[in-house]
């Protein structure tokens, strides 16, 4: 898939481990990680809007789009 | 997941199958142990068979009756095992799917007998009699048994689809 989670990314940027997260977020530990190794086929808004208020950050910190694996940032 | 919350109408038809495959069962060995009494008794099989439709006919029912009661046992077993999934977590597994797609070609494979026991006796029979009296009704149910497997494949495509919509749910996050 062309869409990327950086969310690793912003986790160790916010120095916050993956329980701490699923913690705050509400979601749990195995939701987490099918987000964080890039399985998922969708994400909901409350879900994306509960990360991006405990990361302090913006959906485009954590969500990327790259064509044949070139990054765009 | 819990689909599912009310499982005890699964459970009862589980209840349902196994005794429907105990009666079939039995019914297999008791036919079985009374051709062997017959035999041993008359020392042939003529009387059991219908001597009057001939030889081919005969042989056509020798194979045929073990070989539909064998799909309907089948068939049976399945159902069983999609009731068991059913009542439990998730019906929606691939294996389902399989077991209902074979349950789809069980059934077609039932109503081919029916037209082949109607061509059979149609060609081979020396007593025109069965096809006259019985015919019209075989032909009946080997369209209903078509219709039946249509509506089994059916079944099969709507629980696949169910399936990768289960999947796309469980990846959703």
């Amino acid at each position: 898939m062309s869409i990327i989670v950086n969310l690793d990314v912003m986790m160790a940027k916010r120095k916050m481990s993956l329980n701490e997260l699923s913690e705050k977020v509400g979601i749990s530990l195995s939701n987490l990680s099918i987000l964080k190794t890039g399985k998922a086929k969708a994400i909901r808004f409350s879900t994306l809007e509960a990360i991006c208020q405990v990361l302090v950050c913006q959906p485009g910190d954590i969500l990327e789009y790259r064509e044949f694996g070139i990054s765009m940032k | 997941m819990k689909i599912i919350e009310d499982n005890k109408t699964y459970k009862v038809l589980k209840i349902i199958s196994d005794v429907l495959i105990t009666v079939v069962a039995l019914g297999v060995v008791i036919s079985i142990i009374t051709a062997i009494i017959h035999y041993r008794i008359t020392g042939s099989m003529e009387n059991a068979l219908d001597s009057s439709s001939g030889f081919v006919v005969n042989v056509f029912r020798v194979i045929i009756t073990p070989v539909s009661l064998g799909l309907f046992l089948l068939i049976l077993f399945q159902l069983r095992k999609i009731f068991i999934l059913i009542s439990g977590d998730s019906p929606f597994e691939m294996q389902n799917i399989d077991r209902v797609r074979s349950i789809g070609y069980a059934v077609f494979l039932l109503g081919f007998i029916k037209f082949a026991t109607f061509l059979v006796h149609l060609i081979f029979s020396e007593n025109s009699r069965f096809i006259f009296v019985n015919g019209p009704m075989i032909l009946l149910g080997f369209g209903q048994l078509m219709f039946a497997g249509f509506v089994v494949f059916v079944i099969a495509e709507i629980f696949r689809i169910g399936f990768e919509i289960y999947n796309e749910q469980k990846l959703t996050v």
